[in-house]
């Protein structure tokens, strides 16, 4: 019975592998981030500043803003490129729903929600 | 004295392609004088069928193990072997047992990372790859190793190829089986008649392949007639893509601009083949990964000249500048310096063809692989 020859074949395999692992730089360098909403900002002025971090593959972003006494009306802001808004708003307790979905998937979409008890700091202040 | 062939599947009217290249063998075995009897392994619980003269018989492992302890066959030949297959010889007693032939054709019979091209498409895929590679691959693997060493059957194994024994099967299994026969795939000569190539037949180049997964390397076609568009001559030159698949218009797509590049979206008969052929020069077929190269056979046995890799088992079927033109693996450019090649060398071109279509049929022509297996077949039992 005559052996493998073990030389040969890892041979090959060596050249094989170094084209799997060509194709697989080409896979990571390539594939599209997974959508993640990583944080939302909010600062407190005389405005309510609020910044989406999300990551994902061409991002757009949106605000629900509800004031939780319903004085005001609910503020849907609809869908943007920019992750930052800023609200004019009085003095109050509100919740904000920050959504950030994919431009090209129509049901990708994560969102967080959050309460804020919103008190507008003044410059000259 | 008669034949029993276990096989996954085999080709029906209602599937005309489900390993038709069996029935090929089968119908050349009846020629010679062979009776052969045909069972597909399922699950499923089916009526037997006829094919073209040949009865096609269902059975699971069970029914195939009280088949076999009431019909007395001599030998029993495999294709795409597994251990449910084989279940049927393992529950008959050792002196009752036939003289057992088992065909490795590819994937039966190497590692499936060698076919990683083929999990890519999603995380899923690789996941249910990785978890297969315990349940299934490993106890094939443990399986086919068995069958291979042991000294209680009377057992014979072909392979498609040597490099394709040397560089998949042994250093997968780690052993190599006491007997053995290299005989190659059919490449059916009377189907692919030999037609004499002119010096223009150069500038039609097609390529006719699945587009379903990544080895069978389509990019690289893809990315070969980019670099050729660069050429001078580039509008002289014909290029017809067949294939379905996928992948096809993801591929494709960038070629739309060239309007000597003519997309035949669609699955191919391999009745329209040599129609096909007849009216190319030149073969375009990349691979990744192949135990024969059977396409390029059948091209070159119709007398065009194939531009592949040198990958797997095709070096084995070409010889570079003599009967077909090699590139080392992924290389797009030098596939396109062998098309230049082709195209600045029309008499060499012109002789390639006519050497590619000789040496194909005297290495895998359906005479020689046919009378090769009915020696494996028939003889050299002890």
């Amino acid at each position: 019975m005559a052996g493998v020859n073990w030389e040969k074949a890892y041979h090959d395999l060596e050249d094989h592998i170094e084209a799997i692992m060509r194709e697989t730089s080409d896979l990571v360098n390539n594939a599209a981030p997974k959508l993640k909403l990583n944080e939302v900002y909010i600062t407190k002025t005389n405005t309510l500043d609020v910044i989406i971090d999300a990551t994902g593959d061409k991002m757009e972003y949106a605000i629900d803003l509800i004031d939780r006494k319903g004085k005001m009306e609910t503020i849907k802001t609809g869908y943007q490129k920019s992750n930052t808004f800023s609200f004019e708003i009085p003095d109050g307790r509100y919740s904000v729903t920050a959504y950030a979905k994919e431009s090209a998937k129509d049901n990708s979409r994560v969102f967080e929600k959050i309460s804020v008890n919103f008190k507008r700091v003044l410059n000259d202040e | 004295m008669k034949y029993l062939m276990i096989c996954n599947a085999y080709p029906t009217l209602q599937n005309l392609y489900a390993n038709s290249f069996l029935h090929r063998r089968v119908k050349a075995y009846q020629q010679k004088g062979l009776e052969v009897d045909i069972v597909v392994i399922t699950t499923k619980v089916l009526k037997d069928k006829y094919y073209d003269g040949v009865h096609i018989k269902y059975m699971d492992e069970y029914q195939i193990a009280s088949y076999l302890k009431v019909n007395d066959y001599s030998t029993v030949l495999f294709h795409f072997i597994n251990k449910k297959m084989f279940y049927g010889i393992e529950q008959l007693e050792e002196d009752r047992r036939p003289n057992i032939v088992v065909w490795l054709h590819g994937f039966e019979a190497e590692a499936w990372h060698r076919r990683y091209y083929n999990f890519l498409e999603n995380v899923a895929q690789l996941d249910n790859a990785l978890e297969r590679k315990e349940t299934v691959f490993k106890p094939q693997r443990e399986f086919i190793r068995d069958i291979m060493t042991r000294d209680d059957l009377n057992i014979k194994f072909i392979y498609v190829s040597q490099r394709f024994k040397e560089l998949y099967v042994d250093p997968y299994v780690g052993v190599v089986p006491e007997k053995y026969s290299i005989i190659h795939n059919i490449i059916d000569d009377e189907l692919f008649e030999y037609h004499k190539k002119s010096a223009d037949d150069r500038m039609k180049i097609c390529t006719i392949r699945p587009f379903t997964a990544r080895n069978y390397a389509n990019d690289i076609t893809v990315d070969v007639i980019k670099q050729l568009s660069r050429k001078k001559y580039f509008n002289k030159l014909e290029f017809n893509i067949y294939g379905d698949g996928k992948l096809f218009n993801v591929l494709t797509n960038s070629l739309r601009q060239f309007d000597n590049v003519n997309l035949h979206k669609g699955f191919v008969k391999q009745d329209d083949i040599p129609e096909i052929h007849k009216q190319h020069g030149i073969y375009l077929g990349p691979s990744r990964h192949d135990s024969q190269g059977v396409s390029l056979g059948e091209a070159m046995s119709s007398g065009l000249v194939p531009v592949t890799n040198a990958i797997g088992g095709i070096p084995e079927f070409i010889s570079h500048k003599e009967t077909g033109m090699l590139a080392s693996r992924d290389n797009v450019s030098e596939m396109v310096e062998h098309i230049d090649y082709l195209y600045k060398h029309a008499r060499n071109f012109k002789k390639m063809s006519a050497q590619a279509a000789k040496s194909i049929k005297k290495q895998a022509g359906l005479n020689v692989v046919i009378n090769k297996e009915i020696e494996v077949i028939t003889n050299g039992w002890s």
